[in-house]
């Protein structure tokens, strides 16, 4: 169906994550931006939760084998079809033979490629999500590399789904907002499951410094570099769950979201948690930008939380 | 149960903590809670730990002030799930090219290698959780005479079935993964494999025990696990 040309800094199979595996030591993995992952599939006529690649930081070519139908989502990316641009957010319809190129993105950090019939890859404890730490799902554990020829989960007939997909355009009300590359990018959070371990002015430290993504960030975590947040004590505290948002600090102070392909438990205390809308946003975020962490209470984090759900809910009825 | 912490975080999770500290009682409550928080309805993900859990849940079924009170009420009810931990039996080939850390426990303890091995093959365990890598088995306690601490500098790639010693807790690696602790053994057997469902046949507060093996029978048993023809069954 298509064979890759260039692969991009880190592509990967992924759909909405595992759920239910976290009591033996697996995370749930998943789209980073699950919102933008659900529209590409939708924009191709998929159920909702068919597997697509996952470009983090875009620079991704493939040849199209066969006709197909493909969705560019997430980040703002130009999207280039044997040369001519064509418009993300809108079903492509891509011939033969072609080329395409997936550009890095002038806006957002993390893009989505849904082909209609899905795409074909190793379905593990309920889901195609590739962890590559283990090596399981997707491509067997793979990420996508130079030279793949990727297939098609279903035969479909690219014609027939183009003619009922083609006026599908996604609202621009419903996009994810996404950071801006140059401007510090406000993340809510609310305080974590350790704040009580921090002195007053750690957590003062933490709330007004902006905090710089490093370059040494995965779908594990994105570390994060700025003024020092110090405690007293080792810097351990008894192993305890952990999950996507989560902010641990290590020892030498500086931060780390933990995003979907996180160990499932750890040892570093969590000073805050990012709320579900924001967590997309720190994947977006590049290496380099700058965050600064907000604190909402615990109601407003659980109505946005609820909000955001509703939201990536009504995507089915698009 | 009093004295718990119930903390929501993120706006979908609640960390509860039983205690601060390890210990086979405490870690008992937290099974037991684990056991009866997974029934809640808009309870998605329960995550037991040594002394604390963590509850994901959907916002749009279940508000935290529900769960809250469900939380509470159910860690009160002590002693009305009661647990049924299975006993596994678990062949270890010690030393050599499989604990390559033998030589260090022998070195720190001051014991020979069939003492170490003896005392690690004499005490029923308890699984206290699993994580932070796919399968990987924490188990407790381990007798003070070999509880040497972690590596100072951690291993960038550890065999799966790797069993190590880290302080009072011993375990082994489900699959390959960076890791700090100390060595002395390797088990044939595949206990983490992705394609089964659950995963691993190991489950949260279930009984091990280690017992030796040589080296043939190492690889006789590797060879039958591989081919999914070897099986450990609980007591």
């Amino acid at each position: 169906m298509m064979e890759v040309i260039l692969p991009g800094l880190f592509s990967t199979i992924q759909d909405e994550g595992r759920k239910g595996y976290r009591t033996y030591g697996v995370p749930s993995s998943g789209a980073l931006d699950p919102l933008s992952f659900r529209a590409a599939n939708v924009l191709v006529g998929n159920k909702l939760n068919e597997a697509c690649i996952e470009i983090i930081g875009g620079m991704f070519r493939f040849k199209a084998l066969e006709d197909i139908v493909i969705a560019v989502t997430g980040g703002e990316a130009p999207v280039r079809v044997k040369g001519k641009v064509e418009k993300g957010w809108r079903p492509i319809f891509v011939e033969k033979g072609s080329i395409v190129d997936i550009m890095a993105p002038l806006r957002g950090f993390i893009i989505y490629l849904a082909v209609a019939g899905g795409i074909s890859s190793d379905f593990v404890m309920g889901s195609y999500s590739t962890y590559t730490k283990a090596k399981f799902g997707g491509l067997k554990g793979e990420k996508v590399k130079k030279g793949d020829v990727l297939n098609l989960k279903a035969k479909v007939n690219a014609k027939e789904v183009w003619e009922r997909v083609k006026d599908f355009e996604f609202p621009d009300n419903k996009r994810p907002s996404l950071p801006s590359p140059k401007d510090e990018t406000s993340v809510r959070v609310t305080l974590g499951t350790h704040v009580d371990l921090f002195p007053e002015s750690s957590i003062k430290t933490f709330f007004s410094e902006p905090y710089e993504i490093t370059p040494e960030s995965d779908r594990m975590g994105y570390r994060l570099k700025g003024t020092p947040i110090t405690y007293p004590g080792g810097g351990r505290v008894t192993s305890f769950p952990l999950i996507e948002g989560f902010i641990q600090v290590p020892h030498d102070g500086q931060p780390i979201v933990l995003l979907a392909d996180a160990q499932t438990v750890g040892g570093y205390p969590v000073i805050a948690s990012v709320i579900p809308p924001d967590i997309p946003l720190v994947a977006h975020s590049r290496p380099g930008s700058r965050l600064r962490f907000t604190e909402v209470n615990r109601d407003e984090a659980e109505e946005e939380a609820r909000k955001w759900l509703e939201n990536l809910n009504s995507i089915a009825k698009l | 149960m009093s004295g718990i912490k119930i903390i929501p975080v993120g706006g979908r999770s609640v960390y509860v903590e039983i205690c601060k500290d390890i210990s086979l009682e405490c870690n008992r409550k937290v099974h037991a809670l684990y056991y009866k928080l997974r029934e809640l309805s808009g309870v998605e993900e329960v995550v037991p730990a040594y002394s604390s859990l963590l509850l994901i849940y959907d916002p749009l079924t279940i508000g935290y002030k529900d769960l809250r009170d469900k939380i509470e009420d159910l860690a009160a009810q002590e002693g009305v799930v009661e647990l049924k931990p299975r006993k596994f039996k678990i062949p270890v080939v010690y030393g050599g090219e499989y604990g390559p850390d033998m030589k260090l426990v022998i070195e720190k303890t001051g014991l020979s290698e069939d003492e170490v091995i003896k005392i690690h093959t004499s005490k029923v365990y308890t699984c206290y959780m699993l994580g932070f890598t796919p399968g990987f088995v924490y188990l407790g306690d381990v007798d003070d005479r070999i509880a040497v601490p972690r590596l100072p500098t951690p291993r960038v790639k550890i065999p799966p079935g790797s069993v190590g010693i880290a302080g009072k807790q011993t375990g082994w690696y489900g699959v390959e993964s960076p890791g700090g602790w100390v060595l002395i053994g390797r088990t044939p057997v595949v206990t983490f494999d992705p394609n089964r469902d659950p995963p691993s046949f190991i489950r949260p507060g279930d009984k091990v025990e280690f017992y030796r093996i040589s080296e043939d029978e190492y690889r006789e048993i590797r060879e039958k696990s591989m081919k999914g023809e070897y099986e450990v069954k609980p007591e």
